[in-house]
């Protein structure tokens, strides 16, 4: 299930909700994770299975890594099984498909489970989190279910480490009325983020991906389009996830800062899926040496890093060429860029970020055909034709608002209002920004979920 | 932060979501929707069996979107927000000199099905077959639409469909019928139909190459029934603006008789159904929308007519009654038997495909009856 479906808005959450607010404290984690799990299998039900595998299978990595903690090889090599674990069940579901048409070996077309990629990644880092003493195992098994599957975060993100709530797990505290209020309001932004602005931009993406007569001014256009299609999506999907969260008493990783306000691409990366950054440096950098190795090393370093990133967001070659151009982008940055990118006027600096991360956009969106779209946007196609005229005329509009919203402006303006007048207009926008995506997803069948892939 | 304003909020944020689950479970359901002429996705089957096909989930979601009380609001506030982003399109709709023109998509694999069901049906059949596919208002107004706006160029779409026909099989030009008179009132600028005049000139066009020629303008007692028509395009895109149509009537029902076949039994019916005035789908006032099979015994002399119809053939009709002692309006969307076995049993003398172009693309229903 998708948050922003009516399913979820009409159905799930207020079930969901209110047996929450409703349960004693004692059966709250209980009803939470039959809820996780319903919400999970909603679509795929056979894979609920791999939720109960997931959360049998890792429970027992902790229970062995926390008794054989004195014995570091043997600890070492349950934490190392809990690793091949996960990742033998992201490489069967995700990658295995993909390799074996690449080698001429028998495809399966398992259908990928859903937030396969988030979710094996967050059961990962708590068996590292255990045997790295950085986080105390959880002895209860229904709330190590609950961790697992909790739902906000179980399909799109935030990765959420298991440290990062183990606190709010195990003590299963009554969330108070301010939490619920603030965490209903960023649901609502997260929703608005989603179904008003990634949606209605999607919508032009769809059109010009396949459109046989783009032009370069179009396929710049559709570019630009996807761009702000997917920030929406993913960081809407981490407002609802984290206003969720608060809402049942949790508090998630913040996942994305602005990321289009950034002046280099290493200032992109420190705010775009900023749990994803975190977790491979944390869980992979790091642990090869970081940037405390010398000369190829370190190179060598970075690009492994994403690669990795890149391939964790699809099986297919366009996302290796993702991750490894950003590698690329980040050690000229490093090594040449920075040295002078800091002195130029900020637009210049802005504009340059903004033309790389659109061109890297492109790449993402487009797996079968990367090479040809990315030819038409750099000369490959007429300079402009009458459907490009239309498209850019009737998007205008929509573009300015896009480009305001992704920037802190709205939110500095909103702060500069008194404190009472805040109160009361934050829940006057709350209702129009619910009553508005209810109307949207109600008279429109256009509302993708893009991370089927990840 | 106050307190009282955080339980405002709460109080707010969850009563719009119980309001929309205890509304649509509380409220009957529809099972058709007048506005967007469509069928309304029901109370999906709660089984184990559905649940673990995943089909459950698609269902719920349609029937929660579909069974909203306020869908209606919905659709308008929507395209009210997009007429004010500037947005030329809504729900596959331009908006261009106070009418609604309906986007054409490009055909899919269907299109050439159906072109091979037409051939199918001519080889199968031994009186003669004519098709007549008439164009939507977009290809006649083409050029007031927004420059660049994409849809589907429906005068190459007719060539290729004549240059693929059987050679036996007539195709009849509406389309430079209606090019022929577009300054005219020949569409709904709230629906996708033709209007009564509209039909005339098809049913010209359709009589001229029958050997028949239709009675002047003048000779008809033109009487509008309404003026207050917003269409389906009014309901599906969520525009306001378009001034209503008015729906006219040319023929009297005379002492045609008419046979509805809605339930596997004939009934008396007419040729029209001024009940529907009173409805939001006034259009199905000709002949009380569509239905299987409805005959029309007029009483004249002259041959048996087979129209296979889409609704666009229920405001024609009325002006073959002269010419023809039967005519036999079969829908293939609703009655499943071979045209071939229906034209021997009935002694028909010639057939008639009549169609919006737009649904000859579609429909998936041709391959079944053309044999």
């Amino acid at each position: 299930m998708v948050f922003s479906s009516m399913t979820s808005l009409f159905a799930y959450l207020p079930i969901t909700l209110a047996l929450y607010y409703i349960c004693p404290l004692w059966l709250r984690n209980p009803m939470l994770l039959i809820a996780n799990l319903i919400f999970y299998g909603w679509g795929e039900p056979k894979y609920i299975i791999i939720m109960f595998a997931s959360i049998l299978i890792d429970y027992i990595h902790g229970f062995l890594i926390e008794k054989y903690r004195y014995n570091d090889k043997l600890a070492r090599k349950f934490v190392a099984s809990s690793v091949i674990f996960n990742l033998a069940l992201l490489f069967f579901f995700k990658y295995w498909d993909f390799l074996a048409s690449q080698f001429g070996l028998p495809v399966l077309g398992v259908p990928l489970p859903l937030g396969i990629s988030f979710y094996t990644f967050q059961t990962m880092s708590y068996s590292i989190d255990v045997y790295r003493g950085e986080a105390e195992r959880q002895r209860n098994l229904v709330k190590f279910g609950v961790f697992v599957t909790l739902f906000p975060q179980l399909i799109a993100g935030p990765i959420v480490r298991y440290k990062d709530i183990a606190d709010q797990i195990t003590q299963c505290v009554k969330p108070r009325i301010k939490d619920v209020s603030d965490g209903a309001k960023l649901f609502t932004v997260g929703l608005c983020k989603k179904v008003l602005l990634a949606n209605s931009i999607g919508k032009l993406w769809e059109v010009l991906q396949t459109n046989p007569d783009l032009s370069v001014v179009g396929a710049w256009l559709g570019a630009i389009a996807f761009s702000f299609q997917i920030y929406f999506d993913f960081a809407g999907y981490s407002d609802m996830a984290c206003g969720l969260g608060r809402m049942l008493g949790f508090t998630f990783p913040q996942n994305f800062n602005y990321p289009y306000i950034a002046k280099s691409i290493t200032d992109f990366w420190r705010r775009w899926h900023m749990t994803l950054g975190s977790w491979f440096r944390e869980y992979v950098y790091i642990p090869l040496g970081g940037n405390r190795v010398n000369g190829f090393r370190k190179y060598f370093n970075i690009m492994v890093v994403w690669a990795l990133t890149g391939f964790w967001h699809g099986a297919d070659w366009n996302f290796l060429v993702w991750g490894i151009y950003f590698g690329i982008l980040l050690i000229l940055e490093k090594q040449i860029f920075m040295k002078f990118l800091p002195k130029l006027p900020d637009f210049i600096q802005h504009i340059y970020t903004l033309v790389l991360v659109v061109i890297s956009m492109a790449i993402f969106a487009t797996p079968q055909y990367f090479t040809e779209y990315l030819s038409k946007m750099f000369g490959n196609a007429p300079f402009f034709n009458a459907t490009t005229e239309y498209y850019l005329i009737s998007y205008l509009p929509t573009f300015i608002i896009l480009a305001i919203s992704a920037t802190p402006l709205p939110k500095k303006l909103f702060n500069k209002l008194p404190e009472k007048l805040k109160d009361s207009l934050s829940t006057i926008l709350m209702v129009c920004g619910i009553a508005m995506t209810i109307s949207f997803l109600v008279s429109d069948s256009y509302n993708p979920f893009l991370y089927f892939r990840f | 932060m106050s307190k009282l304003n955080d339980k405002i909020s709460v109080i707010l944020f969850g009563g719009i979501m119980v309001f929309g689950l205890a509304s649509t479970l509380l409220i009957p359901d529809k099972e058709f929707s007048e506005i967007e002429n469509r069928t309304l996705a029901q109370k999906p089957k709660f089984t184990l069996e559905n649940f673990l096909s995943g089909n459950l989930d698609d269902e719920t979601e349609k029937y929660l979107s579909d069974q909203f009380v306020l869908r209606d609001s919905c659709v308008t506030l929507k395209s009210s927000t997009e007429a004010l982003l500037g947005k030329k399109e809504f729900n596959g709709c331009y908006l261009a000199d106070d009418k609604l023109l309906e986007r054409m998509d490009e055909p899919t694999e269907q299109f050439n099905i159906n072109i091979q069901a037409v051939n199918d049906l001519s080889n199968s059949l031994n009186i003669p077959l004519s098709l007549a596919l008439v164009p939507t208002a977009t290809d006649i107004y083409k050029d007031t639409l927004p420059n660049g706006a994409p849809t589907a160029n429906q005068q190459k779409l007719l060539s290729f469909i004549s240059q693929n026909l059987n050679a036996d099989i007539d195709m009849i030009n509406i389309s430079s019928a209606m090019h022929e008179h577009k300054n005219e009132y020949i569409y709904y600028r709230t629906d996708h139909h033709w209007t009564s005049l509209g039909a005339y000139y098809g049913a010209k066009a359709l009589l001229q190459s029958m050997g028949y020629q239709i009675a002047p303008l003048e000779y008809f007692n033109i009487k509008t029934v309404t003026e207050d028509f917003n269409g389906t395009l009014y309901s599906s895109s969520g525009v306001r603006s378009v001034t209503p149509d008015s729906i006219d009537i040319y023929v009297e029902q005379g002492k045609t008789k008419v046979e509805s076949w809605r339930n596997g039994s004939p009934e008396q019916s007419s040729l029209y159904d001024f009940s529907y005035l009173d409805k939001k789908d006034k259009y199905s006032m000709f002949l009380g929308g569509n239905q299987p099979l409805a005959i029309l015994r007029t009483g004249n002399d002259g041959g048996k007519l087979l129209l296979i119809r889409d609704s666009y053939a229920d405001s024609l009709v009325p002006f073959l009654i002269p010419y023809f002692s039967e005519i036999h309006m079969f829908d293939a969307r609703y009655f499943k038997q071979p045209l071939s076995t229906y034209v021997n049993s009935q002694n028909i003398d010639h057939a008639v495909m009549l169609f919006s172009l737009k649904n000859f693309l579609t429909d998936t229903n041709l391959t079944m009856v053309c044999k």
